[in-house]
């Protein structure tokens, strides 16, 4: 038997009010964003934390996420916070109409351990159910990033590797029992230079000894050969079901374990599917793999939404995850 | 003719808006103001930024698009079929109303038509208009579709529109077209769709269909142009108006590997850079362009629309890209 949960896949968009503040405390360009503008709206970034939470409770989602609301992207805000990194140009995040500014990696890579675990501490309290912490994938960082540092591809990519497992440790030691890892690069979207076995060796280096269960979560397409290896080296594994044909396959050839977060719904159209439609195709899934726990879930972070379209993809999603029959 | 020279400048299109006309906006939308008050306030905007563009020693220049909010929510706004649910982030905290495909897309009224014959008779003698209107991959690109699911029966019904507002654009006078086609290489093996759509669109109106086109110029940013070379060069435009410095200057080398057999709008100044460049940096900016093309071929342009620039430091940017022009074109004639 799967335990049947429903959750999120980070990254909300922002609310009208924060969007408004921000405007007024940073400018248009690529300079103006940066912790020190951030800071300044510290007390709306809980407000809009809290209200995110606070919908997706009341939708019955069971592991909730703050919704990443302070990121500006997925790859320049962990990026900006690590030392090493300049900034360069806009680039197209994958196959979207979405960009985001493109690290260059100058120097040796050094992080903290402190880019999540703050908005992680300023949101566990206002959560009455589980909150799971979204990161950065180092293999994606390093494939959307530009390496003018490192000699060899191995080390540039162990050094993201390694910074990313020191906030991983960092959330499993302020509390998290899961954390979701992103890692979209693996699906190869736009990006004809992916490679399984680098992916799969960046990966198992970040989660080492990680003392919390890590969902590595993958989207915008599919991660066929790379899927039997995840399910090797993670806790648990996220696929887009909606952008992602063969992954479906991959669950059918391979089964799954521990945990399987199940990318039903499309997260990046404002069509609001029926919870008919979202219970089948997780149902189609389960026909085929018994996961320790299955996620009814997101194809990818809401942020792609209008915010009242999100809204009712939530509560759809709470409602399909309690109609699921495993 | 104006671009008939070496390195006609031009605009790609948005220019900041002068915070008076935000504020007439933001009155007319709370019903302080009526819509005749914001149509002056438009029309005096255009007047004041096609001055501005003059000054700034601009040959083809436009309105700085003060009649629109955003390149995609204009027109759609404007097609029956479409919907709008709030504000969707493009980057950082940069957000834009993403329209929504929810019916059937019928024909819309003219667009664009009031505005150009508007924007030339505020220009002076000795420059000319650039209409830019945003291509039909673009308009399906950076919306939701909840009704077509066929992404070609979607593309195509939007390159009737656009052409149909080309064809009204050009019978009204129109030399310079400029189709704006930022998402062309967001997913490289839709390109043979793109080209198909562009015949479409230019359908009746290419300089050598229509007595009064010059020109019909494709404008893309942020793309990852190396993927879709050389075949986007059978896109049947005149002219790639292209971003070059936030890239680096990527994609010059992969360019010069075929024959570069059309005009290029060569990007030479940041628009993501508050920083005004040097009149000898936009020059050597400029020159890079000789790595792919003569100079016979190319245009000087920003990287793309200015409008999320400090109105001095846009009209300083175009400045000096004008003067590096006026420089090179001593050096080069």
């Amino acid at each position: 038997m799967t335990d049947v949960a429903s959750t999120t896949a980070g990254y909300f968009p922002r609310p009208d009010y924060l969007i408004e503040a921000l405007k007024e405390v940073q400018g248009y360009q690529k300079q103006d964003m940066g912790p020190e503008a951030e800071e300044k709206v510290e007390d709306l970034f809980h407000r809009g934390r809290s209200d995110v939470v606070e919908i997706q409770e009341s939708a019955g989602i069971d592991l909730v996420t703050e919704g990443q609301l302070s990121w500006d992207d997925i790859i320049a805000f962990p990026a900006t916070r690590l030392g090493g990194v300049e900034m360069g140009g806009i680039k197209r995040f994958y196959d979207n109409n979405r960009f985001y500014r493109q690290p260059q990696v100058v120097g040796e890579l050094t992080g903290s351990g402190e880019i999540t675990v703050g908005q992680y501490d300023d949101s566990v309290g206002v959560a009455s159910n589980d909150l799971k912490p979204v990161m950065a994938g180092a293999y994606s960082l390093a494939r959307l990033s530009k390496n003018k540092h490192y000699g060899s591809r191995d080390e540039y990519r162990g050094a993201f590797a390694d910074v990313v497992n020191e906030e991983l440790r960092a959330l499993a030691d302020a509390g998290a029992e899961t954390v979701q890892l992103d890692e979209p690069s693996l699906t190869g979207v736009n990006d004809d230079g992916v490679d399984v076995d680098d992916g799969i060796e960046t990966i198992e280096r970040s989660v080492e000894g990680v003392d919390a269960d890590v969902i590595v979560t993958t989207y915008f397409g599919e991660i066929a050969d790379a899927y039997p290896r995840l399910l090797d080296i993670a806790d648990g594994v996220g696929i887009d079901l909606v952008s992602g044909e063969g992954n479906l396959k991959a669950v059918e050839e391979y089964g799954a374990d521990g945990a399987l977060a199940v990318g039903c719904m499309n997260a990046r159209n404002t069509r609001l599917e029926s919870v008919d439609e979202l219970v089948g195709t997780v149902e189609e899934v389960l026909d085929h793999a018994e996961p320790d726990t299955t996620y009814v879930s997101p194809s990818c972070g809401l942020d792609f939404l209008p915010w009242t379209v999100m809204k009712e993809k939530v509560e759809r999603l709470g409602e399909a995850a309690g109609e699921v029959e495993a | 003719m104006v671009h008939e020279k070496l390195f006609p400048t031009t605009v790609i299109g948005s220019h900041p808006k002068p915070k008076w006309l935000n504020r007439v906006r933001n009155l007319n939308e709370e019903g302080e103001f009526s819509d005749e008050r914001l149509q002056e306030a438009m029309d005096d905007a255009v007047r004041v930024v096609a001055d501005e563009h003059e000054r700034a020693g601009i040959d083809i220049l436009g309105d700085g698009e003060m009649r629109r909010e955003e390149m995609v929510e204009y027109f759609a706004h404007r097609i029956p079929g479409y919907d709008f649910n709030g504000p969707v982030r493009v980057w950082g905290n940069n957000y834009f109303e993403k329209p929504s495909v929810v019916d059937e897309l019928g024909d819309p009224e003219p667009m664009l038509v009031d505005e150009f014959e508007f924007t030339r008779r505020a220009v002076s003698e000795g420059h000319g208009v650039k209409v830019p209107i945003t291509g039909p991959y673009t308009l399906y690109d950076w919306s939701f579709d909840e009704v077509y699911g066929d992404k070609r029966e979607l593309i195509m019904r939007l390159a009737d529109i656009v052409n149909d507002e080309i064809r009204r654009l050009a019978d009204a006078g129109a030399k310079y077209i400029q189709i704006d086609e930022p998402a062309l290489s967001t997913r490289p093996e839709d390109i043979d769709l793109v080209v198909e759509a562009t015949q479409r669109v230019v359908d009746g109106v290419t300089k050598e269909e229509h007595d009064n086109i010059e020109r019909q110029i494709m404008h893309v940013c942020y793309g990852d142009y190396g993927a879709i070379y050389p075949r986007m060069l059978d896109i049947p435009v005149d002219q790639f108006s292209l971003e070059f410095v936030n890239q680096d200057f990527a994609h010059v080398e992969e360019f010069a590997e075929h024959d570069f057999d059309k005009e290029i709008g060569f990007g030479c100044v940041d628009i993501h850079d508050r920083e005004v460049e040097a009149v000898g940096e936009i020059k050597s900016n400029i020159e890079r362009a000789f790595g792919f093309v003569d100079p016979e071929q190319v245009w000087v342009n920003p990287d793309c629309g200015v409008k999320l620039l400090p109105r001095d430091v846009a009209f300083g940017k175009l400045e000096n890209m004008s003067q590096a022009a006026e420089e090179l074109r001593e050096e080069y004639e």
